[in-house]
């Protein structure tokens, strides 16, 4: 518990950390105001007959994903950054790795940590965009069951499994170089995954892909994965790179 | 030959340096002393082009640095570090610092040779030791063969044979006519290796001169350092004292 | 010395610098990592769009327009190019010692800026063709590379295009001063940002990534309000000297 505390305790010390928390908390809300507003004139204007697509506000929190990455990423490179200045061995790792009793519980505290830290941003960012959409879109947004509350669960699930996906990649290659390009590049409007889909039906068990069916409703794909077996296959790709990188983490020399 | 006349700078609301003024001279080996927070780093980067100052003028022979031509074939400094990019080897990063000043790619084996660096060049910098650093430093300073040297805490990170090394270096450099300026705060070693001393506290200058004249009367440079920078002089030195 | 003498020689320090300028960008192991990456991603994604067309996934078969797609994924490695050569400076204190050996930093700036434009356009002269080369192989028979006047005019579209956003990428890590920040910024951006920005405001045509699309992206300019080719080009070469304005005051003003 202690160990978890300190990593927090780091976290909360970055600045860029901050920096992913409000892109977390801004990209969501922003782009759903946008296509919400679009959507509404377009009711009134009459060229759209309502209701809302099922998946309005959750489709944005897939793009809010990239706070997350940019967290994950982060909370592992901060520990190897050389950047700036000089003397050749005082990286972070070096003190991290003397105060924690072993590595692998350096690890397991850093990975609650950031878990604990999106879920946290997640939750905020879902309410503050579902918010935004239903309060835009009004009559017109889909009625609240049961299932959102689920479909909420799975934005959470989802933000937190991305995070730690770029936290695993990061152990391997220690710059957050790689981690941020192929993570962010992958949360964009067309993303290489989805154009995997169209080649290969396997694609559709790549972790992006599957995760997304925990709150996607209308995926456009002939490949159906229902909401839990997508959420159980990206948490076992996951845990596979978590699982690797703290392998080569622990064999590693500082 | 180096001259630094009236130099201010102010960060903020802190005054970091007030009318600092001194001369390095050719054939000389000028310490310039001071504990950590003095300004002797400020002082250097002023000279170098590195900082504005808000007053004065600091002169490498009769120019302002970012006016010579050719820098690296007047002035060679040694600052914090190896001043190197970690990823590249050390003997990339004296091409390019050869290339930028149109220096003969024969020098980088020469300056190697000098200073000991030998295959540790070819490795990456980032794997090279404190000492290795600075020993690069020294090389990419060397490259154009300098009349003035200017070294930040030269010593910092040597072995014993690096610092006796260096220390023998840098006087047969001022013996040939060259002038060499080095900051230090580490009294004992900086006595053993230069001329002339000038001694920095809180931004001001304290005392300059022979180190004779400012050792003065003190059994040892370290002992007139405390006594000029403490503001009780139980005995006095002939430097001098403002 | 006459002043023939004087600007004789005021050329061959520019020359010298630009060397050294060159020679950093192709000795740091970040910038050939990120330039082979770069390359190897524009071949598999073009295998990979033109299996895609094949299967009849995409509008066209055209070897031109499947392969340019590539181009959008491969900015990525461009946009990572210039923010390598502008930060690598602040790696183990390089600043100084770049700053003493050539210290007008006007000089320094423009060397740098100059070097990286040189050593960017082949770079991405490589990029489009594997990308198009390798669609092209896999579409075989039903490639379709008719046009070589709109062709060229594609290509060269696209390497102006990822040249000047390496530039933008350069002057805005500039100011940032370290990597990983600017990394995260501009990808979002061009890559998050951008691209959602682009379907819901009209205004979205000025800036910088959805003008440029108008200099390659295949028969996007003249569709419903985007700039055409020139004037696409004209906005991202504005976008550019505005950034590179930008990075030069801070460079010239602000402590090493």
């Amino acid at each position: 518990m202690n160990a978890i505390r300190s990593e927090l305790h780091k976290l909360a010390s970055l600045p860029s950390v901050w920096a992913a928390i409000a892109v977390g908390l801004l990209v969501a809300p922003v782009v759903a105001y946008l296509s919400s507003s679009t959507t509404l004139s377009a009711i009134q204007a009459g060229t759209d007959s309502g209701p809302a697509s099922i998946d309005s506000g959750f489709q944005e929190l897939a793009f809010g994903v990239v706070g997350a990455i940019i967290l994950g990423v982060v909370a592992v490179s901060s520990e190897y950054v050389a950047e700036g200045e000089e003397a050749t061995g005082t990286r972070q790792i070096i003190t991290s790795l003397t105060a924690a009793p072993s590595r692998a519980r350096l690890l397991i505290a850093k990975a609650g940590a950031v878990a604990l830290a999106v879920a946290s941003l997640a939750m905020a960012t879902s309410v503050i965009t579902l918010t935004v959409t239903r309060g835009l879109l009004g009559e017109a947004s889909v009625p609240l069951t049961a299932d959102t509350a689920g479909r909420v669960a799975g934005v959470v699930v989802y933000w937190v499994l991305t995070a730690l996906l770029a936290s695993g990649i990061t152990l391997f290659t220690r710059s957050g170089i790689v981690p941020l390009a192929v993570l962010i590049l992958n949360t964009s409007v067309i993303t290489v995954t989805y154009l995997l889909t169209r080649v290969t039906a396997l694609a559709n068990y790549l972790p992006d892909m599957a995760g997304l069916r925990m709150f996607i409703r209308e995926l456009d794909s002939p490949v159906k994965i229902a909401p839990l077996n997508g959420g159980a296959v990206m948490f076992a790709w996951i845990l596979f790179v978590l699982v690797a990188g703290a392998i080569v983490f622990q064999r590693r020399d500082a | 030959m180096i001259a630094i006349e009236h130099v201010s700078k102010r960060r903020g609301s802190a005054q970091i340096l007030s009318d600092v003024s001194f001369t390095a001279r050719p054939g000389r080996v000028t310490g310039f002393l001071g504990p950590n927070g003095a300004g002797k780093s400020s002082t250097l980067r002023i000279l170098l082009g590195l900082d504005r100052a808000q007053e004065g003028t600091a002169l490498v022979c009769g120019k302002p640095f970012a006016e010579l031509p050719r820098p690296l074939m007047t002035v060679g400094a040694v600052l914090d570090g190896s001043g190197a990019h970690r990823s590249r080897t050390g003997r990339a990063h004296l091409r390019w610092v050869a290339a930028s000043n149109g220096l003969p790619r024969s020098r980088i084996d020469e300056v190697v040779d000098v200073v000991g660096l030998g295959d540790a060049a070819r490795k990456r910098v980032g794997t090279y030791s404190l000492g290795m650093g600075r020993r690069l430093a020294l090389a990419a300073a060397l490259l154009g063969d300098p009349d003035v040297l200017v070294l930040d805490e030269p010593v910092n990170g040597l072995d014993p044979e690096g610092i006796r090394w260096i220390r023998t270096f840098l006087k047969e450099r001022a013996a040939s006519g060259r002038t060499v300026l080095l900051s230090s705060h580490l009294m004992g070693e900086l006595a053993e290796t230069v001329d002339d001393v000038v001694v920095i506290n809180h931004g001001r200058i304290a005392s300059r001169g022979t180190l004779a004249e400012v050792t003065g009367r003190h059994r040892t440079l370290e002992d007139a350092f405390f006594a000029l920078t403490s503001g009780q002089s139980t005995v006095g030195t002939e430097g001098e004292a403002l | 010395m006459n002043t023939v003498g004087h600007s004789r020689y005021a050329v061959r320090m520019a020359a010298d610098s630009l060397r050294a300028e060159i020679i950093k960008l192709a000795t740091l192991p970040t910038f050939r990592l990120t330039v082979l990456g770069t390359w190897a991603a524009a071949v598999a994604l073009g295998v990979a769009f033109a299996s895609a067309a094949i299967h009849g996934q995409t509008g066209t078969t055209s070897a031109l327009d499947v392969g340019l797609d590539p181009v959008d994924q491969t900015l990525a490695g461009f946009i990572i190019l210039g923010i390598a050569a502008a930060t690598s400076e602040y790696n183990g204190g390089q600043i100084r010692t770049s700053l003493v050996s050539v210290p007008r930093r006007m000089q320094l700036q423009a060397s740098k800026v100059i070097a990286l434009v040189l050593v960017t356009v082949p770079v991405a002269i490589c990029d489009v063709i594997f990308g198009v080369g390798a669609a092209r192989g896999v579409l075989g028979r039903f490639a379709d590379l008719s046009d070589l006047s709109r062709a060229a005019q594609a290509v060269a579209g696209a390497v102006a295009y990822l040249t000047l956003t390496a530039l933008i990428s350069f002057a805005i890590a500039t100011v940032m001063r370290r990597t990983l920040p600017a990394v995260a910024t501009l990808l979002s951006y061009y890559f998050i940002v951008g691209p959602v920005v682009r379907d819901y405001t009209a205004l979205s045509i000025y800036l910088p990534d959805t003008a440029g699309r108008s200099m390659w992206f295949p028969g996007y300019s003249g569709t419903d309000g985007a700039l055409n080719v020139m004037q696409g080009s004209a906005v991202v070469v504005l976008w550019t000297l505005v950034a590179m304005t930008i990075a030069m005051m801070s460079f010239r003003c602000r402590d090493a």
